[in-house]
């Protein structure tokens, strides 16, 4: 009977290798995107899973697991074998996920092996064309004005837009009137039709509709001005002073994952952020990778740990939770 | 006197009622909202209420028109088309796609009273290696074609991790 | 004349563009793939572009966007095969096809039906492509005037032409659609609250519409077919029936005709106009025929419509996406993550900084679809002896396939459980004649009605008057308003006859 079933296994199995990191990987590895395909995620997640298959010398492959906000996959993978073939590429989401769902099934800092960091995708604040305000202080203006009339649109519940929103509520201590949208796509229909006021997202989203001219752009939200849109002064220098967010995003492997093996993943995602490539599509995204020293899993950590802690009253005060 | 003159209208109706009554259930945890604030409940409570009305008078169409009755319930297939889709859902990552398939498509072959072991047999092993070549090799299916269950099977019994790259 | 001239000129730029060798191979490929596997139960465009996407990264741009856009076609195309063939809409658009498309196949006139998709589907390529050629940047512009509460009532004509759709009972289709629509209302609204999931995860998303169709549609269909299997006799067809008659002809014309205006126009729309083309079509055409008692048992004219509507609103989706960068369904938001990756950004300055992308892209359309032409003519015989399988080895394969197309989607085993139960379901409703037709609809316009409705009271602060002042909604409403009232006259008439009979 064994002697069989070792028969059959062999059949099934037709490489030869071991758990070890000696040798892995020794098949494909899924980085599993907890958005759909075709969003930004799904972007930074294709273009460093294409570069670190170069190094690893196996396929990266994507899949995407949408659903719940991203809580669906980042709990699927939390629960998977914890071997280097299954791991998570999650952004900013991660961190406001413990206080935006009171009953989440994993624990982001305890249930995970942390990889590194990514990039950290900066934001822009946009209006409809025909908004009043020429720049950023006359936004403020219209709001002090309008106050709870001005409108806001953002993708949906514990999106970076509606975070950033957020930010920008407690920033302006204004409550806007907020519009939940199902996705970037429809949000920005109704920004381009002048139908909504303002929205804050990702420039992946937003650079294509500020360069055409079709939307107001007033600030972008990181520390420092984006190089493919030199003409936007940050949000602190153009009033709101303080106001820093960007969508930062990370690699995870489930806990218990054989740390030579997470060595490995962190060594790939460092050679994969030096890649020209990667360098090149980050900048037409309107971002590029984090230094060295961040694409390791202590920043990573490090990252998560504060955002949790800053996140948490922002979305407490705001009294908006996602279950 | 009341009775079930078209008993498809009549259960057609008891049906939709059943549906108004777990929705009035789920309606209860909701918050409603107003016209400008609409809650979640908001619109399920429209479209709950419109149902209960259409279930109702369907209802008593039942009673008041003359109609067919239902016919025959082909049990056997019914079982034997459900159940196997069931199995494949629960084992397609435990037992892996190949034998999760494999099983599927043998079990599904008894829902037809013409079935022989030897046509689910080669039915199976066609629609396997078809299956293989198109979702796994061609389009690369992120799924394991021998799953996790199977191997703890294979190591509990003493086959070594090296030789089971395929179960994961 | 300058307008002339300016069309010429890019014209000829886009086909310089998409007849290079290179390029044509490409638009074949995709269009060959694409109807591959969208005849394959469950796997509709979505699925297979985001499996394929990563072939396409090793591509020129225009390339990999004119094989995306092959794919996306061929697969609408390859998924309305299966729904005549085997009674399984993949997605929204081949629901009604199925109707009337199925009945046909039924009746041993598989191949006439096929081949009046077939060209249906070209002619509404062809007038789409010529659509966004001349007008693509004008109409993006007018379709930005449509405000959250003009998508309402759009959506509230959607609803209208669900009730059109039926065959049987009034009461059973409203009631239907309203069944569709709550089942819509299973996952989180726009405000992220979980609603009727019973405190069970599995439920927290709300359900799948692939799940649901290949389960209503898909299982139950199988096991009806299973309740008489010993009289049951596969289905001959004969080659000479795939040529039409000239009668036949005739008799398509018009509904293509009517079909591609109506698919363009609400294929334009970026806030889910495309998926309401196909079933605007067949109630159209069923208040148009002047026998609307043979749509449902194979009207040619119920597949002709929706079929031309369909591939209209797929061609001229595109333009949203093209000229705004806006997508109006998954499909063209994966297609935008590709350009992306190709270092392109899109947004409204693709059209003046990459004329040649732009303008080849939508010149390989009409050659697509022209292929689509050649390649499935020839195609159908082959199809139609599908048919002459035997059932019991035919529906284990369709089971099967239904399991693992389903599976694909999310890679969610709840999605394949939902797909069982919705087979009993299905089934069930079969029993009791309510259509399932009207409640996949309800389910597809479900949640866009609702969010729609949110967003309309939240930018006019609950002022429902907003549906009868702006123009476009108060124009959708009367639409509406005549087409129920139109419907509901006969059988209100017919009540009052019954009435003075007795």
């Amino acid at each position: 009977m064994r002697k069989w079933l070792l028969a059959a296994a062999g059949i099934l199995a037709l490489g030869i290798s071991g758990a070890s990191a000696q040798n892995y990987p020794t098949r494909n590895i899924t980085l599993v995107i907890p958005f759909a395909a075709g969003g930004p995620t799904d972007t930074v997640g294709r273009l460093v899973a294409e570069a670190m298959s170069k190094s690893l010398g196996q396929q990266v492959i994507i899949e995407n697991l949408a659903g719940a906000g991203g809580t669906r996959a980042a709990g699927q993978v939390a629960k998977a074998t914890p071997d280097g073939y299954t791991l998570l590429l999650h952004h900013i989401g991660m961190s406001t996920a413990p206080t935006l769902y009171r009953k989440l099934a994993y624990n982001p800092l305890n249930d995970f092996e942390y990889v590194g960091l990514v990039t950290d995708a900066p934001m822009s604040l946009i209006a409809r064309l025909n908004f009043e305000a020429k720049d950023l202080k006359g936004v403020l203006e219209y709001i002090a004005k309008n106050k709870e009339k001005t409108s806001y649109a953002n993708a949906g519940i514990g999106s970076a837009s509606h975070l950033c929103g957020m930010l920008f509520q407690a920033a302006v201590k204004q409550q806007l009137n907020t519009v939940n949208y199902n996705g970037t796509g429809p949000a920005m229909n109704d920004i381009l039709g002048g139908h909504v006021d303002l929205m804050c997202d990702q420039t992946t989203n937003t650079t294509g509709q500020i360069k055409g001219g079709k939307v107001k752009a007033f600030a972008v939200t990181t520390k420092a001005r984006v190089k493919n849109l030199p003409e936007l002064p940050t949000m602190d220098q153009a009033g709101l002073a303080g106001f820093e967010v960007a969508v930062w995003h990370g690699i995870y492997a489930p806990k218990g994952t054989p740390k030579d093996v997470v060595a490995k993943l962190t060594d790939a995602l460092q050679k994969a952020l030096k890649d020209p490539k990667v360098i090149e599509s980050f900048a037409n995204l309107g971002t590029e990778p984090v230094p060295q020293d961040q694409a390791t899993g202590a920043a990573l950590v490090a990252k998560l740990k504060t955002e949790i802690e800053k996140w948490r009253p922002l979305i407490q005060s705001a009294g908006v939770y996602a279950d | 006197m009341l009775s079930v003159k078209n008993p498809k209208d009549f259960y057609a109706g008891v049906l939709l009622l059943c549906v108004v009554a777990v929705y009035a259930l789920g309606l209860l945890d909701l918050r409603i909202g107003s016209l400008s604030r609409p809650g979640p409940g908001y619109f399920p409570l429209i479209l709950t209420s419109l149902l209960f009305v259409f279930a109702v008078a369907i209802l008593i169409n039942g009673l008041r028109t003359k109609g067919e009755p239902i016919g025959a319930v082909p049990w056997r297939a019914m079982f034997f088309v459900t159940a196997p889709v069931i199995f494949f859902g629960a084992t397609v990552k435990g037992l892996g796609f190949v034998p999760s398939l494999a099983i599927t498509a043998i079990a599904t072959c008894m829902g037809s009273t013409q079935w022989t072991w030897k046509s689910a047999l080669l039915t199976a092993l066609v629609l396997v290696f078809f299956s293989y070549i198109v979702f796994i090799w061609g389009l690369g299916l992120p799924v394991a074609l021998c799953g996790s269950w199977l191997r703890s099977l294979f190591l509990s019994v003493g086959v070594p991790a090296t030789s089971l790259n395929l179960c994961y | 004349m300058e307008f002339f001239s300016e069309i010429g000129a890019n014209l000829s730029l886009g086909f310089s563009q998409a007849l290079t060798p290179e390029n044509l191979l490409y638009c074949f490929i995709g269009v060959f793939l694409g109807t591959a596997i969208g005849v394959l139960p469950g796997l509709g465009p979505i699925a297979t572009i985001a499996m394929l996407l990563p072939i396409t990264f090793k591509l020129e741009p225009i390339s990999a966007l004119i094989m995306l856009a092959g794919i996306y076609y061929g697969a609408q195309y390859g998924g309305s095969t299966t729904a005549i063939l085997i009674n399984l809409p993949g997605e929204s658009g081949s629901v009604v096809t199925a109707i009337d498309g199925h009945q046909l196949a039924k009746k041993g006139k598989a191949g006439l039906a096929l081949f009046t998709s077939a060209v249906g589907s070209f002619f509404a390529g062809t007038v789409a492509t010529f659509l966004i050629v001349a007008f693509a940047p004008i109409l993006a512009q007018a379709a930005l005037s449509f405000a959250p509460a003009d998508y309402f009532s759009l959506m509230l004509m959607g609803f209208v032409a669900a009730v059109v759709l039926a065959q049987g009972s009034l009461l059973k289709a409203l009631a239907m659609i309203v069944l569709g629509l709550l089942i819509a209302m299973v996952g989180p609204n726009e405000s992220g609250a979980p609603r009727f999931n019973f405190d069970s995860p599995e439920f927290s998303d709300g359900f799948d519409f692939v799940a649901l169709s290949m389960g209503v549609f898909g299982l139950g269909e199988i096991i009806r077919n299973l309740e008489d299997e010993k009289t049951r006799q596969a289905i001959r067809s004969k080659w000479r029936d795939l040529i039409p008659t000239k009668a036949e002809l005739k008799e398509m014309a018009a509904p293509i005709l009517r079909g591609t205006a109506l698919g363009s126009m609400l294929g334009i729309l970026p806030g889910g106009g495309a998926m309401l083309g196909s079933f605007a079509a067949y109630s159209l055409e069923k208040r148009m025929s002047k026998n609307p008692q043979e749509f449902g048992k194979g009207a040619l004219a119920g597949v002709a419509g929706p079929e031309s509507a369909n591939n209209a609103g797929a061609q001229t989706s595109f333009i949203p996406m093209l000229t705004l960068g806006i997508p109006s369904n998954p499909v063209m938001a994966l297609m935008l993550g590709a350009l992306i990756i190709h270092s392109i950004i899109p947004g409204p300055k693709v059209v003046t900084e990459r004329p040649d992308l732009f303008w080849g892209v939508v010149t390989s359309m009409w050659i697509g679809n022209f292929m689509l032409l050649v390649l499935n003519l020839p195609l159908i015989g082959i199809w139609v002896k599908f048919l002459t399988i035997p059932y019991r080895l035919l529906f284990p394969a369709i089971v099967a396939m239904c399991c693992i197309g389903v599976y694909s989607v999310n890679n969610n085993p709840f999605d394949v459980f939902t797909m069982a139960a919705c087979g009993v379901a299905g089934y069930i409703l079969y029993k009791l004649d309510c259509e399932p037709a009207p409640l996949l609809l309800g389910f597809v316009i479900g949640r866009l009605m609702e969010d729609y409705f949110i967003r309309a009271m939240r930018l006019s602060f609950g002022d429902s008057s907003v549906f009868f002042t702006r123009p476009i909604s108060l124009t959708l409403l009367i639409v509406s308003a005549v087409a129920l009232i139109l419907v509901l006259l006969p059988a209100i008439r017919k009540k009052r006859e019954e009435a003075f009979a007795e």
